[in-house]
């Protein structure tokens, strides 16, 4: 087994084109897993949170605790990203656990990106060339050797709005059942944005029914529950050898609503 | 693998397997402070500080502390002259088996660090990542605001 440390973008990528090697970052995703070859990205420069005119790039190894800190994003629609680090492991852990990493490891409980979907963000993905891919798609993509996540970016857009997160587990510190995250602006009555995402129980995964359903409508409290209750019910559910079907789509069914309600009707 | 580190404020040799983590490492060197407990980052016996951050040395590679700053327990003070914080422990009684007391300890001192006059809330959420089977938490969170108060008064 090697350990690498590059200093520049191109040497990492370039160690990560080895077989058999993964990056890592924070490090806390590594226990009785067995590894070849590490390549260690946090001395890359890629930490940091620019606040720029039409978007805010969040550098891949920034850790937990600094965006939960960041004044640029609690400041930024609701602080949306701020409250799900705030609730994500411990203090020990969020001084180490990077975005980057926890996107890439595309844990079911990571709290992030369900966050960053109900923001729209967008990674940044570096091999031999760069590209970039909303969230969701990178979900529903792999990573080819030699490409890592350099960079988070998160559209200026929309961020006026009321957003929450909603993290649902037995204990503070346990694995949380359900993340949701909810982004939402309204015109007067009438919902003009909204965007939902769940994790947990499901893959990281917009809400699109929800969406779909409730934009443009008049607020409304029995309609926003009959679309909770809806989607909750449509939504693939994996299989838990803890917790029945039916349980967790009657959680997250109220769990919807209840962000619904504080984010359309309160405040 | 080799790497050079600093530990207590001294510069460091630590030689080690790259899957070692850096806890086992620490140990070798004779900072038997820095407890195992779950080895999983759950129990946080193992808390240090790298670069005056508290973080969990079960759930780091050796290798990742390459040219940082370690504080382990050991680094804080002497038996004759203990750290404020510790000398709060001891008053407030927050010590009963001790197994958890050198993590709680490196947790407390890295929020008071920055935070010289913490909350109850603020203080429960720096300690959160350390577990505690015998005191209940009341007299850790006691022995905290202890040593803040003590700190700003200037008297240890």
């Amino acid at each position: 087994m090697e350990f690498y440390y590059p200093t520049t973008i191109k040497e990492a990528q370039e160690f990560l084109e080895k077989p058999s090697t993964t990056a890592v970052a924070g490090g806390t995703s590594f226990t009785g897993k067995s590894v070849k070859s590490l390549v260690d990205l946090t001395r890359l420069g890629l930490n940091y949170i620019k606040d720029e005119k039409q978007k805010i790039r969040i550098g891949a190894t920034t850790t937990v605790t600094e965006l939960k800190e960041s004044r640029v994003l609690n400041n930024f629609a609701n602080g949306i990203l701020p409250e799900s680090c705030s609730v994500l492991a411990d203090t020990q852990l969020r001084n180490v656990i990077t975005i980057g990493g926890n996107i890439a490891c595309r844990y079911l409980w990571a709290n992030l990106p369900p966050a960053l979907m109900a923001l729209e963000a967008e990674v940044e993905i570096t091999g031999r060339k760069k590209r970039t891919m909303s969230i969701e798609k990178f979900f529903e993509s792999k990573l080819a050797p030699g490409e890592f996540i350099s960079e988070v970016i998160i559209p200026k857009g929309s961020n006026k709005g009321a957003g929450t997160f909603v993290r649902f587990a037995r204990t503070k510190v346990d694995y949380p059942l359900i993340s949701l995250a909810v982004y939402a602006e309204k015109q007067k009555n009438k919902i003009s944005i909204l965007r939902v995402a769940v994790s947990g129980l499901t893959p990281p995964t917009r809400i699109k029914a929800i969406e779909n359903e409730l934009q443009g409508k008049n607020i409304d409290e029995k309609l926003l529950a009959d679309a909770a209750i809806k989607a909750a019910d449509q939504i693939r559910v994996l299989k838990s050898y803890v917790f029945s079907e039916e349980y967790l789509r009657e959680v997250l069914g109220v769990l919807l609503t209840r962000a619904l309600k504080k984010v359309l009707m309160e405040g | 693998m080799e790497i050079t580190c600093k530990i207590n404020n001294v510069e460091k040799r630590l030689v080690f397997e790259p899957n070692e983590k850096l806890l086992d490492a620490l140990r070798r060197e004779g900072y038997y402070g820095v407890k195992f407990g779950c080895g999983n980052g759950d129990c946080g016996a193992c808390t240090i500080l790298v670069n005056g951050k508290a973080v969990k040395s079960c759930i780091m590679f050796a290798a990742q502390a390459k040219d940082k700053e370690i504080t382990t327990i050991e680094g804080l003070s002497t038996p004759e002259h203990p750290h404020p914080v510790q000398k709060a422990f001891v008053d407030a009684g927050a010590v009963q088996c001790g197994y958890c007391t050198p993590g709680m300890i490196i947790s407390a001192k890295a929020l008071l660090d920055k935070n010289t006059k913490p909350t109850e809330d603020e203080i429960k959420e720096a300690l959160e990542g350390n577990l505690c089977r015998c005191t209940g938490y009341v007299k850790i969170i006691d022995a905290v605001k202890l040593a803040s108060q003590r700190m700003r008064g200037g008297k240890r």
